[in-house]
């Protein structure tokens, strides 16, 4: 073989001039060539491999344009780095400060806004754009259509939901008032300015691993954005599921599984008596229960993992004299994460807090006299209209013994690596269809159009405008007055030594039982008359108690005129929150950090000792009576490091699961009662046909729920330890809680030891949780804050400020945020300056 | 006999042909790279001359600018091993500015990567690197040899 080899190579030497080696080294040149073209192209483009995306990796992994290139350094420049733009009107001043907080100087407004966009772009671009793409439903664009279609059926359901038909109707809106126009189109202008100055290798990780481009931001994904906020917080709603359980079960039954107020928390105000309607509607609301059940395959909910907490005390009851004003807005938790914080000065403002990356203004925060944070105010604020269409072509529909044209919008959907999908959604007067026999709903006959109150015109930012600026109570309230949606519990702090709470927001004036189930949609009657009047607004300012509070629950006493109802009401943190409250005296900042983290559950603290009553302690094996015994003597902390809490909340998943086994298993939608609900008819009604066990022979009671739940729940942590070899069987390890990326990439993620759970005021969940807590003193001499959010300032994983809170958010170490006067104030803490347009 | 000692009595006897080069310098490299001879030289200058232009040409044109940088190396310096030239010069260039920025930074991106490709060690990354920036090189390279040498 080796000979053969050194022959032919000593023939190739002696025969270098004949033609056949010439035409066999033109061959291979060649084929180096292609070779080296083909490689090349190969890795300058990418490409889908068994499902598989793969970024080009010549681009992507060059250290010169690549994903190495995203990697940031430790060192900051020495200097203020200098830019400049046409459309900014004077020099505009941005101080870093150690936490990568930009403080924005400008001289106005315009200038002030173009700044916001252009720093908010160049730490979160990615995110900003993403989450527009999510909202309009434009997602396969990027992805492609994912597992089995599911990120372009995601898409199809964002457009049937009219997500951008809101966020245009809210853009014309937006256009009629000047100081919305300021803001959306000098940040969009802000955010176009970063843009245009990307290059390949300056573009964000994110682009470079799915190997995209942004495009142009527009005012209309300022309004996106916004909408998509609405969405996961005021969309919920549960008509169809009680509708069917009407038809099923009766209305007793239903008012006693769903009631519309449960018996049981303090209410957000309580100011018995004092309340009076400006409006008055007596008429009833038109019943219109569809002759069939209702099954389809409905969109997810919003989780109920999403709720919030908010407080305000009073200076007598704080340390220092001055109001301390405190929030945590729960959802679920991203990286990048969800806030940015910031701080905007420009003459008439000074106001420092949390921003949504991709819209103008401080949402949640304080200013150099009022601090205000936000719950959601858990109302009914969607409507499903059943339509009867002319014919199958769904041109017209009734309305009032008339035929109206509908409205066909085709959607135009581009998806990656395929072709591109053509959606056709019917409009009505009432909203769009989402759900016909193209769409989730298979054979089921009658139609729905969806409304909502975020597809209606409104003025958000308009409110934001005047809130950031406002200088006392008087001045908030106006702000609040132009505020619509999503609507929101305001609580609020002055450096005068106000405190209040305001539920603000567009709420539909509500006949009883309106809204709770599908309504007729061929009447004009059955659509929202009126809404409830600035006046009539649930509000308090200065209560006796000497705080306010909200976390989710029921908002008004009963004395309050309107009809209410939601989904659910949360029935557990705001009485802890409540309790402590009152106790308190002397608070100090760090008591409310304190607070925040605070992991009991009261939900144990009210139902375990009945629980262990009801078990039958001769049956017992060792094992399990050992474990009664630990729960009973359990401190009712949802501790990180505790082993009891698994053993509890399994408990609990168990009973409900056993019980609402009817609901699980119907081919129709139906919902599942609250927790609270559920536990109260325990105690209070055992004998239950609900209690029954579907898949046993015996005729289950209550008692043997609560017994048979605590054997799963045992075998259910057995399990779990078995699954789990070498790790250690704590609360924190069996919550698992996760920050996902918004991509649900696992590398890009971040896991969280923390403990707390949905009842507790920490109220952190496997994916949910406090978004951003905040502690602000309301001090004459100037308002202090502390903040801490997870996740850090950059949208850049090649950056240490992408993570860097996450650990300070978890142990509940808030960081304070300065409300600096000039830049100059800001000399000790800044990382460095950015400088637009120096003079 | 085996094919590597075959080669080095080849390399002995016949070394001055450019179509051996590739063949010997993959099999042998250690053999001829440790004698200081005009060839050696030629393939540091080769090196050298990717290296440098590949370097400042990264800073403003796309990633395959060292391509044309090594096709020209292999057709104006051509050495015995221009494939190994290319691709020792890119990959090292490539790994080394990497390096200097995963050194400069405290962040895990690098990691965040290497899981990214379902590996859990960032010397995956580095290695992909050093392998998709040096085919490009040494192919580039041998195709500017071997155009000269037509």
């Amino acid at each position: 073989m080796a000979q053969q080899l050194i022959d032919s190579r000593r023939f190739i030497r002696f025969t270098v001039i004949d033609s056949s080696e010439l035409v066999m080294r033109i061959a291979k040149l060649l084929a180096s060539l292609f070779l080296t073209i083909i490689l090349v192209f190969i890795l300058d483009n990418r490409w889908v491999i068994m499902g598989n995306p793969v970024p080009p990796l010549g681009r992507f992994l060059s250290p010169f344009q690549g994903f190495w290139y995203n990697l940031e350094s430790d060192d900051d420049a020495t200097g203020p780095t200098l830019v400049s733009f046409n459309a900014v009107k004077d020099s505009i001043t941005v101080v870093y400060d150690t936490l990568g907080v930009p403080h924005i100087f400008a001289s106005n407004d315009m200038d002030l806004y173009f700044a916001q966009g252009y720093v908010t772009a160049r730490d979160r671009l990615w995110q900003m754009e993403f989450l527009t793409h999510a909202a309009s439903g434009r997602v396969s664009e990027i992805t492609g259509a994912g597992p089995n279609g599911s990120i372009l059926d995601y898409d199809r359901g964002q457009r049937r939901l009219g997500i951008v038909y809101g966020a245009k109707r809210g853009l014309e809106a937006m256009k009629q008032n000047q100081d919305e126009m300021i803001m959306v189109e000098k940040y969009t202008e802000g955010v176009n300015a970063y843009i245009s100055s990307l290059s390949y290798e300056s573009l964000p990780f994110e682009f470079k691993l799915l190997n995209y481009r942004p495009e142009h931001w527009t005012s209309l994904k300022c309004a996106l954005l916004i909408k998509s906020m609405a969405q996961s917080l005021c969309m919920g709603d549960k008509d169809m599921e009680m509708t069917n359980f009407l038809k099923l079960y009766g209305i007793d039954t239903l008012n006693m599984l769903y009631p519309d107020r449960e018996n049981v928390s303090d209410p957000i105000v309580d100011r018995k008596g004092q309340w009076k309607a400006s409006v008055t509607i007596t008429d009833s609301i038109a019943q219109a229960l569809p002759a069939e059940l209702i099954s389809l395959n409905r969109l997810p909910n919003a989780d109920p993992g999403i709720g919030s907490n908010n407080w305000a005390l009073s200076g007598a009851k704080t340390a220092s004299g001055a109001p301390l004003l405190c929030g945590d807005p729960h959802l679920n938790l991203n990286m990048p994460a969800i806030w940015y914080a910031i701080q905007l000065h420009a003459p008439g403002i000074n106001v420092i807090g949390a921003s949504l990356p991709g819209a103008p203004g401080v949402v949640i925060g304080s200013n150099d006299s009022v601090a205000w944070s936000v719950t959601n105010s858990q109302r009914d604020l969607v409507d499903w209209y059943s339509i009867k269409f002319e014919n199958d072509k769904r041109d017209r529909y009734m309305v009032d013994g008339k035929w109206v044209a509908s409205v066909k919008s085709v959607e135009h959907l581009a998806v990656r690596d395929q072709q591109p999908v053509i959606d056709t959604i019917v409009f009505t007067e009432w909203g769009p269809v989402t759900y016909d026999e193209t769409y989730h709903a298979d054979d089921n006959r009658s139609q729905y159009a969806f409304r909502w109150i975020a597809h209606e015109p409104s003025h958000e930012l308009g409110g934001l405008y005047k809130l950031n600026r406002a200088k006392n109570i008087t001045q908030l309230d106006e702000a609040l007055q132009t505020y619509s949606n999503p609507a929101m519990n305001f609580a609020i702090a002055t450096t005068h030594g106000d405190i209040g709470m305001r539920v603000a927001g567009r709420f539909p004036v509500r006949r009883t039982n309106e809204g709770r189930f599908v309504l007729d949609g061929t009447i004009s009657s059955s659509g929202w008359q009126r809404f409830i009047p600035g006046t009539d607004q649930i509000n308090s300012t200065n209560p006796a108690r000497g705080f306010e509070s909200s976390a989710n629950q029921y908002p008004v006493d009963e004395t309050y005129p309107y009809y209410i109802t939601a989904t659910s009401f949360e029935a557990y943190r705001n009485r802890r929150i409540n309790q402590q409250l009152a106790e308190i005296t002397k608070a100090t900042p760090g008591d409310m950090m304190a607070l925040q983290m605070d992991h009991f559950s009261i939900m144990a603290d009210e139902n375990l000792p009945w629980m262990l009553s009801q078990l039958d302690p001769g049956s017992l094996s060792p094992e399990y009576a050992r474990i009664a015994k630990t729960l009973a003597g359990w401190n009712r902390m949802n501790a990180p490091g505790e082993t009891t809490p698994i053993y509890f909340a399994l408990w609990i998943n168990n009973i409900l699961s056993l019980t609402w086994d009817e609901i699980s298993t119907a081919d129709v939608l139906l919902e599942r009662p609250t927790t609270f609900t559920t536990l109260h008819l325990l105690r209070t009604q055992p004998e239950l046909a609900f209690f029954d066990v579907l898949k046993t022979p015996a005729r289950e009671h209550g008692q043997d729920i609560i017994r048979q739940a605590f054997m799963l729940a045992i075998d259910a942590v057995s399990a779990w330890t078995k699954d789990h070899p070498g790790v250690e069987v704590s609360w924190s390890n069996f919550k698992d809680t996760h920050v996902n990326h918004l991509l649900r990439i696992g590398p890009l993620s971040e896991s969280v030891a923390g403990g707390g759970s949905a009842d507790a005021i920490n109220a952190l969940s496997r994916s949910h949780g406090p978004s951003w807590r905040m502690v602000v003193s309301m001090e004459q001499s100037g308002v202090r804050m502390w903040a801490t959010y997870p996740g850090g300032q950059s949208g850049n994983p090649g950056s240490t400020y992408y993570n860097n809170l996450i650990h300070s958010w978890e142990l509940g170490h808030h960081r304070e945020l300065q409300l600096m006067k000039s830049p100059q104030d800001g000399r000790k803490s800044s990382r460095y300056n950015l400088i637009i347009n120096e003079e | 006999m085996d094919e590597r000692a075959a080669d080095i009595i080849l390399l002995s006897t016949r070394n001055d042909h450019p179509l051996y080069a590739t063949t010997i310098s993959v099999r042998s490299n250690a053999s001829t790279v440790t004698r200081v001879s005009p060839n050696n030289m030629r393939f540091i200058a080769q090196f050298i001359a990717i290296v440098i232009p590949s370097h400042l040409l990264g800073l403003f044109m796309p990633w395959y600018g060292c391509a044309v940088v090594a096709f020209l190396a292999g057709y104006f310096l051509t050495s015995r091993q221009n494939f190994l030239a290319g691709f020792m010069a890119i990959a090292v260039l490539w790994t080394f500015n990497a390096l200097l920025a995963d050194l400069s930074s405290s962040s895990t991106l690098t990691l965040r990567v290497a899981q990214l490709f379902g590996a859990s060690s960032t010397v995956v990354v580095y290695l992909c690197t050093a392998i998709v920036g040096g085919l490009v090189g040494g192919f580039a390279a041998m195709s500017g040899a071997m155009l000269k040498d037509n």
